[in-house]
């Protein structure tokens, strides 16, 4: 279990698909900042800027990884990935949108269980997930070119 | 009490205690022995009546017998001759006379003769030689033979003058018929048979009587006088009556004559007579009467002896005390010590004696001191120096003086002495006397007044003046002392020390003096007008209630230091209102009144330290702007910084660099932009908080720090605050000048360098903001700067969404489940994102609160529902859409304004059916505005909500002070109130404020029927959610409004008993549910009381229902029957678990743990189930009756 240690941004986590890279990278240095960020307290506040910073990203790095996969018709070549793709894109939304449920109920996420989550989304669906997109991709522009 | 002279020594005086107690003495004595001898007198006297009269009875008795005899006698001698007369005889008178002469004893026995009659009464014969004697036929004895044919006696009487009375018996013949009688006739006056009785008397003076009673006759008597007298009638003599009557036995009589005799009675049976002894009282009781007599002579010669004895007794035994007295009174007149009294007996007089001697040598002894004393007064009094007078209160007159007084006043001393008061006092007569008579009362007995001695002259005196009692007289004793010498140093004194104070109260100087604790003795006006005290505030006051720089510890040091030292001083002094003064001292040790003390002379120097202050200030501040310069902004950054690493607060480093400042200073001149820079000082200062500082480094160039942030996004609104208040035009001498800011600002501890190093980066910030296009602000934070841009790329294809109509309103109904009626929906946003699909605001809504494109949302979304509401309207369809506003449109200065121009365009009818929900949190950023906000869309008729409600913590007061129509229910709380019996806790405590507060309260994201018929008996009817309807396009509302039918199962709240049963057990689940989560997770603490106690399945709330109310209701279901096991099962289930986890045995404490889940939720959908049959069971049976 990845503890309370900032991500290092190494080659493995890179997938060979810049756009992807650069926007893993951001994700990789919020997450960082949000680890340190709340390693001085949980509060409310943090807790509200680091998940709307998170549904941010969600937004526009999905939404890349999406458009890529329809420009690619990722789902054609792999549908069973392309879905679960997805679909691991809306749980996290939706754990995001929970979480700031949570806050607003008074019910705080421990920093724990966010950076256990954010790590262990972020750490699984590049290497996972992303990979397959990314080796995809990847195939498909080594044929256009 | 004995008096002077007054004793009476008078031996027979009737208080003398002799006379008395020999009176006394003698009255008893006297009494008792008087007494005595009346009672043996008494006694006697009935002795001897009693024995007298025996002894005369007794007399008496013997000679009536004998007489009884006689008269017998003769009768029978009588009837012996009548027996030898025959018949011839009778015819024959002389030959009867021959035979009575025959018989001379016979004859002899009748003096009075003897007689032979015929059956006619006829004498025949006689024997005294008296024939024809005729005899009284009726009453004689031969009368009375002749009647009856027997002996008889006739009636005395008086024949011939002679007293007599005959026998007679009568003759009989041989037929025995009487054939004549033969009387004897006794004569009383010759001697006769009876004499030998009667011829006796009775004593010297008494006799005997012969009575005939029957004739009322004295036959005979001692005395010849009563023969033949006859009685007193019946009735005069009761006495004589009781006689006659037959009484035998002696008795005291009072006979006709009037003489009281005893008498003795005795009858004498042949002749019916009675004899009477009588012996006259005076005779018979001679005796006891000179018994008496010598009693009495006895008893009276006693009396004088005894009364005599204890005169001569009690004058021996009192003598020494009346010897006493007689000396005792002659004492008083004497003045000699009196010799003892002579003590001669040894009893209680000698006693008394010897008590009065100790007495009269006590007295004696106090008569001695009271002597000495007056002796003692007299000589104090007249030898005394002071002045001294004896003075009658009530005149006031003078009645004695001494010699001090006389040489005092200069009077000669028999001329003082008679003088009045009023005339060597110079007050009024009236007043002295009123004075006087406090001294008397000794309610004062001191007095100043002015005395004029002879010679004119007025003296001030103090007089003291007691009352005293002098030859029984109480008079006041006056000691005058002059005291002008002394009232003449009080004045010069007292002159001294006005003068002094007006020194004192006339110096500039606060000028005090203060003991050895600090504490203020003495001030002057100038030291409390410094201090802005009363004198009477002042009081009680310490150094330390003014002296506002040393500490307490620096001050005693100081205090110490200066009594026995002199120093001038600064320091800074707390006026009474708590303003502070600077203060100039100069200090010295002084003594007082033998205490060490400090003397200060204090001034106030506010003024001229203000100045020194200027001056010091040029070093530190612009002079052009007032702002800090460049050394102060480093040094208040220092502190800065010090200050948030202890808070662990954001500290703000600006960097601000005016744009177009050079073309203004050109175009315009230095002293136009001299101006702008003061104004451009000014508007900083403004933005900025107290805490903050701005400062100018030179030219345009100003940096600002800003302390105390706990948020980045706070110091961003005010960043952009200061770039709007800055890009206002400017008035420059009359003309309109343009500048605008751009500032670089790097937020510490992000950025963690030093003061320097945050000035650079904030340079270098600034310099990005030129860069991008000046007017804006850049952070330093490279990430920070990343996210920005990210977010504002989001806000751009939002912004761009909107354009291109990827944002649409969705609408979510709202039920009142109670009437089953839709009674208004919610309008929710939705993104129908191109490559993401359709997005939840909860997606994107956050990414826009703070930027101004929410409110381009916001009023989007007014204008669309509005419209939506019209197109409604054409299809007959009225719904209510309610709709979200923002915390940022909320807070808008213009949004009733920006609102009131979208509703332009529609009529009430439409704007009624809008509504507006507003987050609580938004409500209470800024209360006020959003209250008056509130009030206004009121008056709009729009009605607001507070959406979300439980999750910003509003006080009361804050909801009393919104006037919304209605409270809608966190979802959360409504998602969790089954579970977890906090957000069941929260549900129904907003229900209660909406009903207490009489708002509406809605539910929403209710999803499940249990959560609606848990909040319906928890009194919220209306319901939001996916368990009536999830939101929908607008144009599904018509054909889902057209199908709505209300649920059935919803009527269970308002049908009477089964929806208590039915929430009952659901709440018992509910409970049992939690309590089982419970008890899992707070296995970590097995000594958690309040889960253990649970586990007895008795206490079990599900238990209560089951064998309760469930019991009574169910028992004959099946279905009820099979909870019971499970039930039971997991509440051993549970026991085993925390017996295992006490016992420290883990591995069996997870196997329970995982049974007691599996049971659990086999429990719950068992329940789930039973709950929905009887549900069911309840709809047939209500339709039933509706039926």
């Amino acid at each position: 279990m990845i503890g309370h240690e900032l991500i290092v941004w190494s080659d493995s986590l890179i997938t060979g698909v810049t756009e992807m890279d650069e926007q893993h990278r951001i994700l990789v240095n919020s997450i960082n900042e949000a680890n340190t960020r709340l390693a001085e307290h949980v509060n409310a506040e943090i807790l509200d800027q680091i998940t709307r910073d998170l549904l941010s990203y969600a937004l526009y790095h999905f939404e890349t990884e999406e458009a890529l996969m329809q420009s690619y018709n990722y789902s054609e070549a792999s549908l069973a990935d392309s879905d679960l793709h997805m679909k691991q894109h809306r749980e996290f939304s939706a754990t995001v949108v929970a979480v700031r449920e949570g806050i607003k109920a008074g019910r705080l996420m421990s920093r724990e269980d966010l950076l256990s989550f954010l790590n262990n989304w972020l750490i699984n669906h590049i290497l996972n997930t992303d990979i397959r997109l990314a080796a995809h991709i990847l195939v498909c522009r080594a044929a256009t070119t | 009490m004995v008096s002077k002279n007054g004793m009476n020594l008078n031996f027979f005086h009737r208080y003398s205690l002799k006379t008395r107690v020999t009176l006394f003495t003698l009255t008893i004595f006297v009494s008792g022995i008087w007494s005595l001898a009346f009672y043996v007198n008494h006694l006697l006297h009935v002795d001897m009546q009693r024995q007298l009269g025996e002894q005369q009875f007794a007399t008496v008795s013997i000679l009536a017998t004998e007489l009884d005899h006689e008269l017998q006698d003769r009768l029978q001698a009588l009837e012996d001759v009548a027996e030898r007369i025959t018949p011839e005889m009778l015819g024959n008178s002389i030959l009867l006379q021959d035979f009575l002469e025959q018989r001379p004893f016979f004859r002899g026995q009748f003096n009075g003769g003897i007689l032979v009659l015929n059956p006619d009464g006829a004498i025949i014969a006689d024997s005294i030689h008296e024939a024809g004697v005729e005899i009284s036929p009726t009453d004689s004895g031969a009368a009375l033979a002749l009647k009856t044919g027997k002996s008889a006696i006739g009636k005395p009487r008086l024949l011939r003058n002679h007293p007599e009375f005959d026998m007679a018996v009568p003759i009989l013949d041989e037929q025995g018929n009487i054939a004549g009688t033969l009387s004897g006739v006794i004569n009383l006056n010759q001697p006769n048979f009876l004499e030998k009785i009667t011829g006796h008397r009775y004593g010297t003076t008494g006799g005997y009587l012969l009575v005939a009673p029957q004739y009322r006759l004295v036959v005979t008597a001692t005395d010849k006088q009563h023969i033949m007298q006859a009685l007193p009638a019946a009735g005069i003599n009761p006495a004589i009556d009781r006689n006659i009557a037959g009484f035998e036995g002696y008795t005291i009589l009072t006979n006709p004559l009037g003489v009281e005799e005893l008498a003795s009675i005795k009858k004498i049976p042949v002749a019916n007579w009675y004899l009477a002894a009588v012996l006259p009282a005076s005779e018979a009781f001679a005796p006891i009467h000179a018994q008496l007599i010598n009693m009495l002579a006895a008893t009276l010669l006693l009396t004088l002896l005894a009364g005599s004895l204890t005169w001569w007794m009690l004058r021996r035994e009192l003598s020494p005390m009346l010897s006493a007295i007689t000396t005792l009174a002659n004492l008083s007149e004497t003045n000699q010590y009196p010799p003892p009294l002579p003590v001669t007996r040894n009893n209680e007089i000698g006693d008394l004696i010897s008590g009065f001697n100790r007495i009269l040598e006590t007295l004696w002894q106090r008569e001695c001191a009271l002597k000495e004393s007056e002796t003692r007064f007299r000589h104090f009094f007249e030898h005394n120096s002071s002045v001294m007078l004896l003075i009658e209160p009530a005149s006031g007159e003078i009645i004695n003086a001494n010699d001090a007084a006389a040489s005092y006043y200069g009077y000669p001393l028999a001329r003082l002495i008679g003088m009045l008061t009023s005339d060597l006092n110079i007050s009024a007569p009236e007043y002295l006397a009123r004075e006087r008579m406090l001294a008397l009362s000794e309610e004062r007995n001191y007095f100043i007044f002015r005395h004029r001695l002879a010679s004119g002259e007025i003296r001030d005196v103090e007089v003291h003046s007691t009352p005293i009692t002098h030859d029984g007289q109480t008079l006041l004793f006056s000691i005058v002392h002059d005291i002008t010498a002394r009232k003449q140093a009080e004045q010069e004194a007292a002159a001294l020390i006005q003068r002094n104070k007006i020194l004192m109260d006339n110096a500039i100087d606060g000028i005090h003096i203060l003991d050895e604790q600090g504490n203020l003795i003495e001030a002057n006006h100038a030291f409390y007008r410094m201090l802005d005290y009363t004198p009477e505030q002042a009081r009680h006051l310490n150094i330390t209630d003014w002296e506002a720089k040393l500490t307490p510890d620096e001050l005693s040091a100081t205090i110490l230091h200066l009594l026995s030292s002199h120093a001038v001083f600064e320091t800074v002094n707390r006026r009474r209102d708590g303003s502070i003064i600077d203060v100039e001292a100069s200090a010295v040790g002084i003594e007082l009144d033998g205490k060490r003390c400090i003397y200060v002379a204090s001034r106030d120097i506010t003024e001229r330290k203000k100045a020194e202050n200027e001056i010091k200030h040029l070093a530190f501040y612009d002079p052009l702007t007032g702002l800090a310069n460049r050394r102060l902004m480093t040094d208040r950054m220092e502190q800065a910084l010090l200050h948030a690493r202890r808070y662990s607060e954001l500290v703000v480093v600006c960097m601000i660099d005016l744009d177009g400042f050079k073309h203004v200073n050109d175009q315009m001149g230095h002293k136009a932009g001299d101006q702008l820079l003061i104004e451009v000082a000014s508007r900083l200062q403004e933005c900025l908080r107290q805490s903050d500082t701005a400062s100018r480094f030179g030219g345009d160039e100003f940096a600002i720090i800003l302390g105390g942030f706990k948020k980045i996004s706070e110091c961003e609104q005010l960043l952009d605050r200061i770039i709007i208040s800055l890009a206002v035009p400017y008035a420059v001498m009359g003309e309109i000048a343009h500048v605008t800011a751009s500032i670089g600002a790097t937020i510490f501890p992000n950025d963690g360098g030093t003061a320097d190093l945050l000035l650079r980066h904030a340079d270098q910030a600034m310099y990005e903001a030129k860069q991008a296009g000046k007017n804006c602000y850049r952070l330093f934070n490279p990430s920070h700067q990343n996210q920005q841009q990210a977010n504002q790329a989001t806000l751009k294809r939002i912004e761009k969404a909107l354009s291109d109509g990827q944002i649409t309103l969705y609408y979510q109904p709202q039920v009142d489940c109670r009437l089953g009626k839709v009674i208004g929906s919610e309008a929710l946003i939705r993104w129908n994102h191109p490559i993401l699909g359709l997005l939840s605001p909860s997606e994107f809504i956050p990414l826009l609160e703070h930027d101004d494109l929410i409110i381009t949302v916001g009023e989007w979304v007014i204008r669309s529902a509005l419209s939506q509401l019209t197109e409604w309207r054409s299809k007959g369809i009225a719904l209510p859409v309610s709709i979200n506003i923002s915390a940022r449109q909320l807070h808008q200065s213009n949004f009733t304004e920006r609102l009131n121009e979208l509703l332009k365009e529609y009529d009430s009818e439409i704007i009624n059916l809008l509504e507006i929900e507003i987050l609580e949190t938004a409500a209470l950023e800024d209360i006020n505005v959003v209250a008056e906000s509130i009030r206004k869309c009121s008056t709009l008729g729009i009605r607001v909500s507070i959406d979300d409600f439980g999750t910003g913590f509003s006080s009361l007061a804050h909801l009393k002070h919104l006037r919304v129509d209605a409270l809608k229910i966190d979802q959360s709380f409504v998602l969790g109130m089954l579970h977890n019996p906090e957000d069941l806790a929260i549900v129904s405590g907003v229900i209660a404020l909406a009903s207490s507060f009489r708002h509406k309260v809605i539910a929403e994201g209710v999803e499940s029927i249990d959560q609606i018929l848990m909040l319906l008996e928890l009194g919220c009817d209306t319901i939001q959610g996916y368990s009536i309807s999830r939101p929908m396009p607008a144009e599904r509302i018509p054909s889902w409004l057209a199908s709505f039918n209300p649920d059935p199962l919803w009527k269970l709240s308002y049908s009477h008993r089964p929806t208590r049963d039915y929430f009952e057990l659901l709440l018992a689940e509910t409970n049992h549910r939690h309590w089982i989560a419970q008890l899992i997770e707070s296995l970590g603490d097995p000594l958690e009381t309040n889960i253990s106690e649970r586990l007895d399945v008795r206490v079990c709330r599900l238990s209560h229902w089951y064998y309760g109310e469930g019991y009574r209701q169910f028992s004959a279901e099946s279905w009820f029957r099979s909870i019971e096991p499970l039930h039971l099962l997991i509440h051993q289930t549970a026991t085993s678990l925390c017996e295992h986890r006490r016992a420290g045995d883990e591995s069996a404490a997870e196997a329970d743990q995982a049974a007691l889940t599996l049971q659990q939720d086999e429990f719950d959908s068992l329940l789930g189930s039973l709950r929905e049959t009887m549900a069911k069971q309840y709809l047939i049976d209500s339709t039933a009756i509706a039926k």
